[in-house]
């Protein structure tokens, strides 16, 4: 069942069928145009609003590509704002703790203080400071909105468009996503896998591999007799955006603790009909958007969210996966999987072997991902080869590319 | 002195004390650390029990555990993990997974 014409959206600009540079991967001079043209002005999902749910919440996220300390925070008016998290006296970053509730924010150095909505509010021996305006010196606002729950931040001082507009045809198609009713989460983070971003990115955008480098862990749960190499379902692009569909292997062997787990489960490991399965969440996949292509075996849709967040969105739960870029040859990697919380003991145990299953096989991805930028770096080769299963990767490869060239600001 | 189950799991009783962790990184170092007879020892002899132990659980409010229940809940997790080992992997390690130290696991709000 290979990827065919008829599966892959009419929208989907002609991308081409040969080999690519790994100039992308390798070239520092490339990496620092995706610094300025990708991450200094395109809008960058860096949370959740469940992360600050009460007004005087917040939230620090670093975007090291950019040098950048962001302090997102909950208003007392309800709005969520997000600022450079530096000083505005000498340039000391404000907030050390990376989450919290406060109403104010004091620098540790000399104790300027702002409060949520960034204003500068005492300045200790402030007649010292002769002719300091305090309203000029609030904290550095940063772009900042909200989609569904996601939270979003653009580092260039005026984006070119709004959050809505960038989103496009992919905030449509999730519009009606109920992220706010999958909750409770757990977070897998490796603070350096050492490799450019988009290479390990890459690894989560076909399933090609799934059976091969994955053959001890996931082994056949997607490739099974009728899909032998986990060919995608179907795809289509929204701008620099995507989403592809992917089926489960219904012929897949499991073990009975494994059995267990799905028959317990609320989630989108589950085929169960029991009735135990009080709190299966039924009406996901006859939503808006996901599975276009109406396969009984729909596993799950893989969406990009440009240039750096993955949204795997199934039945009753999704992950988050984010790249952020620490140099052009090192990332930091964290995955969040998202679940309704768990009402009873037998449900958070069905979670379990699930979560262990993908913290281990992303763990599998981290070495082969490694192995290959260092591959990349030796120089051996100057392309690499993608097969229509693999045109995630290539439109990604494609998108990047026109941000770096500077064809695609509005993209 | 081994704390106890609850009574009607007491065959489970000598697990306890080495499975039932509650920490999901504890969880995965036992499994990794555990040769493959030993986590099928645990797997074989918690199966017949754990349909009854997930049902048993279920009974009570979750969050709240009672001390004995707490532990008998740890060790379905535990099961879980050693399920990983003994039903999928056949091994209790994966020769293409780096060292454990590589990354972290963060349980924001699942036990709440």
């Amino acid at each position: 069942m290979p990827l065919t014409a008829n599966d892959i959206a009419p929208n989907v600009p002609d991308l081409g069928n040969g080999p690519l540079s790994t100039e992308p991967y390798t070239s520092l001079d490339y990496y620092s145009r995706e610094r300025d043209n990708i991450f200094g002005k395109l809008w960058l999902n860096v949370g959740r609003l469940m992360e600050i749910p009460t007004p005087g919440s917040f939230v620090v996220k670093a975007v090291e590509i950019r040098n950048a300390s962001v302090l997102v925070t909950h208003g007392k008016d309800g709005v969520i704002r997000a600022f450079h998290n530096v000083c505005s006296h000498r340039a000391s970053k404000v907030e050390w703790r990376s989450q919290g509730s406060s109403s104010v924010f004091t620098c540790p150095y000399h104790a300027w203080t702002f409060d949520l909505e960034g204003k500068l509010r005492s300045v200790p021996n402030e007649a010292n400071f002769i002719g300091l305006n305090k309203a000029n010196c609030g904290l550095t606002p940063v772009a900042c909105e909200v989609w569904k729950d996601l939270i979003f931040i653009n580092l260039d001082p005026k984006p070119a468009q709004s959050l809505r507009e960038y989103l496009g045809g992919l905030a449509t198609y999730g519009d009606d996503y109920p992220f706010d009713e999958l909750d409770a989460c757990v977070s897998l983070v490796v603070p350096e896998v050492c490799c450019n971003w988009k290479i390990f990115m890459d690894a989560f955008q076909e399933l090609y591999h799934i059976n091969v480098l994955h053959r001890q862990t996931l082994k056949t749960t997607y490739g099974g007799r009728d899909n032998p190499h986990g060919d995608p379902l179907y795809f289509r692009t929204f701008g620099p955006h995507r989403s592809l569909s992917f089926g489960f292997n219904v012929e897949h062997p499991v073990g009975p603790v494994e059995q267990m787990s799905q028959r317990f489960a609320t989630d989108l490991t589950s085929s169960a009909t029991a009735e135990l399965n009080r709190t299966k969440v039924t009406e996901q996949q006859q939503r808006a958007g996901l599975n276009p292509s109406n396969a009984l075996n729909w596993a799950f849709d893989i969406n990009t969210i440009f240039p750096n967040t993955l949204w795997l969105a199934g039945h009753g739960a999704f992950n988050i996966h984010r790249f952020w870029p620490l140099t052009a040859h090192t990332t930091r990697y964290e995955a969040t999987i998202y679940n309704p919380r768990p009402k009873r003991a037998s449900e958070r145990f069905a979670r379990e072997l699930r979560f262990g299953l993908f913290r281990d096989t992303v763990v599998e991805d981290v070495l082969n991902t490694e192995l290959c930028q260092q591959a990349l770096l030796s120089g051996a080769k100057q392309q690499v080869y993608l097969q229509t299963g693999e045109i995630s990767i290539r439109h990604h490869l494609h998108a990047v590319d026109r941000y770096v060239r500077g064809d695609a600001v509005h993209a | 002195m081994p704390e106890l189950l609850p009574a009607r799991f007491a065959a489970l009783d000598c697990f306890a004390l080495g499975w039932a962790l509650e920490d999901a990184d504890a969880r995965l170092r036992k499994r990794m650390q555990s040769s493959m007879a030993e986590l099928e020892a645990f797997y074989h002899a918690m199966l017949p029990h754990l349909e009854a132990a997930l049902l048993y659980l279920d009974e009570f409010e979750f969050g709240k555990l009672p001390t004995p229940e707490r532990l008998l809940h740890w060790l379905t997790l535990a099961v879980a993990e050693a399920a990983l080992s003994v039903e999928i992997y056949r091994s209790p390690t994966l020769p293409m997974a780096p060292d454990v130290s590589r990354f972290q696991i963060i349980h924001t709000n699942m036990d709440d």
